[in-house]
């Protein structure tokens, strides 16, 4: 009965990458649709990187806000970096990922701004980590924090 | 200076491309390099195994068994002594190499079984010996466990997965735990092939020393009936011929059939019966 159990494992990796690709995609189209969204209806609210505020601005309350959002790698994309592991190059699985998560970060932040009555973020910055780093067993998720001072005038 | 969100165009961060196409592509090349080096590592080590000195084979083999005590079959040495005189009968029909002679062990237990090891060490189980009708059958199996000592397949299956398993403990220690099974999946089906030719070469070996000691091969299939008799008896399936490490029974006994005719050896004759202490085995319940 022993190649019942190797059949049986191969079938698992199959259906976790099957689970990991669909399920994955699924989130990843519906996330990127609510972020375009969501950026269209926050795009009057300024965000800038500039350390300094522009002279005419004046002197108007300011406070600090901040974005932050963890994002789960599936397994299918976790799967195909390792094998980009072994032969170099772009890992592009990991990409939109990073790049959804950035955007989502921003997003919060600006919400966080607005709520405040809020017209500008200027000073915007960004932190990113890795949840569960170094522990080879476990699916990776990554964390972004944006953070920036709000202008309220 | 006047501040404005622009919109950014889409695509610049995230790269357009298919990650299916990716995955096939990179885990194709995975199998292809990975399951090339574990071949030329199976292969290699088998056939380096196959040359090693018979001293150094026996040598192995006596570290292992010494000090295994192996208990004494129910007719006080008599069965094992009837199978080591049918042992040494075949050896005449079998090309063993200078040194490497062959020493039949008997195993208490029911398994329907017998297998050779490093050093021509043969060792059958009771199970199989309860169930051999007459010396013809039980001489095919004693000559098949034989043919793999002649063949030196015990040294060469411990070189090829020594040599396979320090490649795979080298490539696996620097590889992610997730792609253990895209490597290993592979090698447990060449194991597995790798196996069953031997298995047939052993077959055929086996039938010209039973044909050559016998006169015919009368009896030479009848070891493949008994294990499918006994998978019916427990109700257990063969598993599918290319995860198994032996050929099928059915295609055994259909190989059997055909070297015979081309060989042109009789697969009818007189049967001879087992000599009275293994036949007092079958007795026994």
């Amino acid at each position: 009965m022993e190649y019942l159990t190797e059949i049986w494992q191969i079938l698992l990796v199959v259906l976790l990458l099957m689970l990991g690709y669909g399920f994955g995609r699924l989130a990843e189209r519906r996330h990127y649709r609510t972020i375009l969204r969501r950026e269209e209806a926050l795009g009057d609210l300024i965000v800038v990187c500039s350390k300094t505020l522009p002279e005419a601005a004046g002197a108007p309350a300011t406070r600090l806000v901040m974005g932050s959002v963890v994002v789960s790698v599936d397994y299918f994309k976790r799967f195909v970096a390792h094998l980009r592991m072994l032969f170099g190059g772009r890992v592009h699985t990991y990409e939109s990922l990073v790049d959804r998560a950035r955007r989502e970060a921003l997003l919060r932040m600006q919400a966080e701004a607005k709520a405040l009555g809020a017209t500008m973020i200027f000073n915007t910055r960004f932190e990113t980590s890795s949840i569960s780093k170094g522990q080879d067993k476990s699916v990776g998720s990554v964390e972004v924090l944006a953070y920036g001072t709000a202008v309220i005038p | 200076m006047k501040f404005r969100n622009i919109k950014v165009p889409e695509g610049i961060n995230v790269s357009r491309h298919s990650p299916l196409a990716e995955f096939f592509i990179l885990s194709g090349g995975v199998v292809v390099i990975f399951g090339g080096l574990a071949i030329a590592a199976l292969l290699l080590g088998a056939a380096l195994a196959r040359h090693m000195p018979v001293s150094w084979e026996n040598a192995l083999a006596a570290a292992v068994l010494d000090g295994a005590t192996l208990p004494m079959d129910p007719g006080d040495g008599k069965a094992t002594a009837a199978l080591q005189a049918l042992a040494d009968r075949l050896a005449a029909g079998i090309d063993l190499p200078e040194g490497l002679g062959v020493t039949v062990h008997y195993l208490e237990d029911d398994q329907v079984n017998a297998f050779a090891t490093l050093g021509g060490h043969v060792f059958f189980f009771r199970g199989l010996l309860q169930r051999m009708p007459d010396e013809n059958a039980l001489a095919m199996v004693m000559a098949h466990e034989m043919a793999h000592v002649a063949n030196r397949d015990p040294a060469a299956a411990l070189g090829g997965t020594l040599l396979l398993q320090l490649v795979l403990a080298v490539v696996l220690n620097n590889a992610p735990e997730s792609l253990e099974g895209l490597i290993y999946g592979p090698n447990a089906l060449l194991l597995s092939d790798f196996s069953r030719d031997a298995e047939r070469l052993a077959d055929r070996d086996a039938l010209a020393a039973v044909a050559a000691l016998y006169g015919h091969g009368a009896g030479a299939a009848t070891i493949f009936e008994v294990f499918l008799e006994e998978a019916a008896r427990t109700g257990t399936s063969e598993p599918p011929a290319f995860l198994s490490t032996h050929p099928l029974n059915k295609e055994r006994i259909g190989a059997l059939n055909a070297l015979a005719r081309q060989r042109g050896w009789a697969l009818e004759g007189a049967l001879t019966p087992l000599p009275p202490a293994l036949a007092r085995l079958r007795a026994k319940p």
